[in-house]
């Protein structure tokens, strides 16, 4: 599903990120990006899904190079695909239907069948009742819930989320986590980019850890 | 398409809502063209004006005799076959005190008291509108002048070739002028956009994360920009409607022998350009200012 072969990356100033990377996530995986801050989780996210390219090597999502599509072709990748941010990144003069209805707008689906989808997406994450609100007045982990919604309302194959957990506290991680949980039992590929080391035992999943510039560990967990 | 279409009449949704935000950017448009609008009108009115007095242009030619068949056959052959002369017509001393009495009818018991008809023969000759060939045009003057059948030639020429000139000229200036502003109101559509895109950066950053193609982002806000143009002019040409039937009824009112022609608003034609000129130069600048933000934020 997702395949990076022998991607390098360095920061502006020359610094390597990446080293030759290999790297592959099957269909229906649950993968969690490991690694110290400036490892190169959030590069290998972006990378992933046509926000930044590799200096060299290749990325292929779905059989297809994210890395020598052009900005159209990066649109269409990420309509089959969810993205979920530590920031959440909502729109501020958005209602949260509309927020969450937004991909549905971009892939021109019918007015009848987003109403279904998005009171379905924020029944998944237990905001129902919540569509005619505005972000300013969610908390947090509402906030977050909201964007898990957009980022599945959809249905995409693959969901990325980049430390979707780094704002919120313990007992809220564990919430969102939950979500996450039942989205893959969905089949959907999930690349969760986390610190929370408390994670990874809770879940039968892939553990990738960043470390000199490469996937230095690799070891499904029990 | 049904993406495409629900993100341009959000857009405009959006403007309705929030008209104030692009009230500025209508008005300074509006402000401009009727500028432009206004020289181009009174650049018509004087075109008129010159054109009316082309048409009037006549040169007359006072000949020292009266001219028998083949004298006169032979003048129209040597001096009316110039392609700038529109007419060439013979008045005789008769059809001359005629002309005379008609213009001056208060003369005419001074003119019937003397023995003689005093009113000279004359060869009166209508000018084209535009004469091209200024050299050859003079030349053909001057050998109306040195003619030993005439005694005296009273010509518009130099009038004439001052209309022309003037004409030109003020063409010119009304062309500058309209690039001027064109170049204007591009640069406040772009400028308007480009602030627009960097006030809504976050926005289109979202939308192009969950799949949004440029032409997505680019096209409600080139319309947009067409919005702008469209309702700029609009605005500029109905208050330059409204001003132009004020200032006729003033002038029909107060000074109705002034004018001698009647006054003409801009034609439907030249309006129709004026539109689609406010039009193209918002949308270019729309166009461009999205395509530059774009291209500068390659993949957000």
């Amino acid at each position: 599903m997702i395949e990076c072969q022998l991607v390098c990356k360095a920061f502006d100033q020359g610094v390597p990120i990446f080293k030759d990377l290999n790297a592959a996530i099957d269909r229906g995986d649950f993968v969690f990006l490991t690694g110290k801050s400036g490892s190169g989780k959030t590069t290998l996210m972006r990378m992933i899904f046509g926000q930044a390219r590799p200096d060299r090597g290749t990325i292929k999502v779905d059989g297809k190079d994210v890395s020598k599509m052009n900005q159209r072709q990066v649109a269409m990748l990420r309509r089959s695909m969810g993205v979920v941010f530590q920031d959440f990144k909502l729109i501020k003069d958005m209602t949260v239907f509309e927020n969450v209805a937004l991909p549905l707008r971009i892939l021109g689906v019918a007015k009848y069948m987003i109403e279904h989808k998005v009171n379905l997406a924020l029944s998944k994450v237990g905001l129902e009742g919540f569509s005619k609100t505005y972000p300013s007045s969610l908390s947090g982990g509402e906030k977050q819930r909201v964007a898990i919604a957009r980022a599945v309302v959809n249905d995409p194959k693959i969901l990325l989320a980049d430390e979707p957990t780094g704002n919120l506290d313990p007992h809220l991680s564990r919430e969102i986590l939950d979500i996450f949980k039942s989205i893959h039992l969905r089949g959907t590929t999930i690349v969760m980019a986390t610190h929370e080391h408390a994670f990874l035992d809770t879940i039968q999943a892939r553990i990738f850890h960043l470390e000199d510039a490469k996937i230095t560990h690799r070891n499904p967990a029990a | 398409m049904r993406a495409h279409l629900y993100f341009i009449l959000t857009s405009f949704r959006k403007m309705l809502l929030e008209p104030f935000k692009h009230i500025l950017v209508v008005l300074t448009i509006m402000i401009s063209f009727f500028g432009v609008g206004l020289s181009y009108l009174c650049f018509s009115q004087f075109k008129d004006l010159i054109n009316h007095q082309k048409d009037a242009q006549w040169i007359y030619v006072y000949l020292q005799t009266p001219l028998g068949d083949s004298q006169l056959q032979g003048f129209q052959a040597e001096h009316c076959g110039e392609p700038w002369v529109k007419l060439c017509q013979y008045v005789d001393q008769a059809q001359a005190k005629e002309k005379f009495l008609n213009q001056y009818p208060d003369f005419k018991g001074a003119l019937e008291i003397l023995d003689e008809n005093p009113l000279p023969v004359s060869m009166d000759i209508q000018l084209q509108a535009l004469v091209e060939d200024k050299a050859a045009f003079a030349l053909w003057l001057q050998g109306l002048q040195t003619n030993p059948k005439v005694t005296r030639v009273d010509d518009g020429g130099t009038r004439l070739a001052r209309f022309i000139d003037m004409m030109r000229f003020i063409d010119g200036i009304v062309w500058a002028a309209l690039m001027f502003m064109g170049v204007m109101i591009f640069g406040l559509v772009y400028n308007t956009i480009s602030l627009l895109m960097i006030s809504k950066k976050d926005h289109i950053a979202i939308m192009r994360l969950a799949g949004a193609t440029p032409r997505m982002l680019r096209l409600p806000i080139v319309l947009n920009g067409a919005c702008y143009g469209l309702a700029g002019v609009g605005v500029a040409l109905g208050l330059l409607f409204f001003l132009f039937t004020k200032f006729n009824v003033y002038m029909d009112q107060y000074f109705p022998d002034v004018l001698i022609h009647r006054l003409r608003f801009l034609h439907v034609s030249e309006q129709i350009w004026m539109m689609l000129f406010g039009i193209v130069v918002s949308v270019l600048g729309a166009w461009l200012a999205v395509s530059r933000y774009l291209y500068k934020h390659p993949i957000q």
